[in-house]
């Protein structure tokens, strides 16, 4: 097999355990680039908001899924945390 | 974070967010999101709850139905035989002071994560099942309506849950307090902090809106020893 074709098919194979692990996390996961685009999300994701993978995949998160506040007034996108520059730190918040 | 997102549907679920950045290299993936329905506020916000909903949403969590089977079998229900069925052991429990232990395994391990504090957490539990049994149990003996049974559960579990806050925000401070303390260990909290652990969980009761308990003190309210921090209606 080609070098190239032999790369290539490990690729795949990676991205394809990788989006199994992901799948088996029971909690909604996804990435966003620094524009706030969503990069990878997982089924759970998909089963929480009724999306397809390809409507939620390179669309902007804050636009998509975040974009009012719960009694439907506008939730500006300069607010948002997971939104383009302003790239949170890390923590993490219980309820 | 506790947030909202939006369904495809146009509805909106809540939901708690953890965010863990990666990179800030342009064209990658900068930082991923991991967040699930914040199921216990939904819970508490429920007027009513069935034994199966208690049971789907419990066993979703390892820790809190081995909480749960655990209360179930303590010397302080007292039931005879092995309660073995998370369903049995929630039927047992009653539906409101589950919900009431629910929400305290949360509280108990939010502030286990320092090794130091969770060190404090197994005693202060033990007192606080302790305390809402012997109130149930009192509760009973009086004929009281089954309400009010769990009711007094409730106000015994969560009687000192503003100490998990002290003991979780002020290690080395409250520490230094309970083993100072000859007598009302309240007045001397009063005195170094502002506020009684009393208050403070008079407090975060408010903030979870306790349909059924009052809370009695305010940071307003002078402190009083014979102030219980939350009477039932």
């Amino acid at each position: 097999m080609p070098l190239s074709q032999l790369v290539k098919s490990s690729d795949e194979e990676l991205k394809a355990e990788l989006q199994l692990i992901l799948n088996a996390i029971v909690e909604g996961l996804c990435g966003l680039d620094v524009e706030g685009n969503v990069t990878f999300c997982n089924d759970t994701l998909l089963k929480m908001t009724g999306y397809r993978a390809d409507e939620i995949i390179g669309s902007n998160f804050h636009e998509l899924l975040h974009h009012s506040r719960p009694n439907g007034t506008k939730y500006p996108a300069e607010d948002c945390a997971f939104q383009g520059n302003q790239r949170p730190s890390v923590h993490s918040c219980g309820g | 974070m506790d947030d909202f997102h939006w369904k495809k549907n146009g509805s909106c679920f809540p939901s708690e967010c953890w965010v863990h950045p990666l990179s800030q290299t342009l064209n990658r993936t900068a930082f991923v999101i991991t967040f699930h329905y914040e199921e216990l506020t939904a819970v508490l916000r429920l007027e009513s709850l069935s034994l199966a909903q208690i049971e789907r949403i419990v066993s979703k969590d390892v820790g809190m139905a081995a909480k749960i089977l655990q209360l179930a079998n303590s010397a302080f229900i007292g039931t005879r035989g092995r309660v073995s069925s998370l369903l049995q052991a929630v039927s047992l429990i009653g539906t409101e002071s589950v919900r009431t232990l629910v929400l305290s395994v949360h509280v108990f391990s939010q502030c286990d994560g320092s090794s130091k504090v969770a060190a404090y957490l197994p005693a202060l539990w033990d007192h606080s099942v302790a305390a809402a049994s012997l109130a149930q149990g009192i509760a009973t003996s009086e004929s009281c309506t089954k309400a009010m049974v769990e009711e007094s559960f409730t106000a015994g579990l969560l009687h000192d849950i503003g100490k998990v806050i002290f003991l979780s925000e002020m290690l080395d401070k409250y520490r230094h307090i309970v083993g100072t303390s000859r007598g009302s260990i309240s007045e001397l909290e009063l005195e170094q902090l502002g506020c009684t652990h009393a208050q403070v969980g008079a407090y975060l009761m408010s903030i979870w809106a306790f349909r059924f308990l009052w809370c009695t003190l305010s940071p307003s309210t002078t402190y009083c020893s014979s102030n219980p921090m939350v009477r039932l209606r």
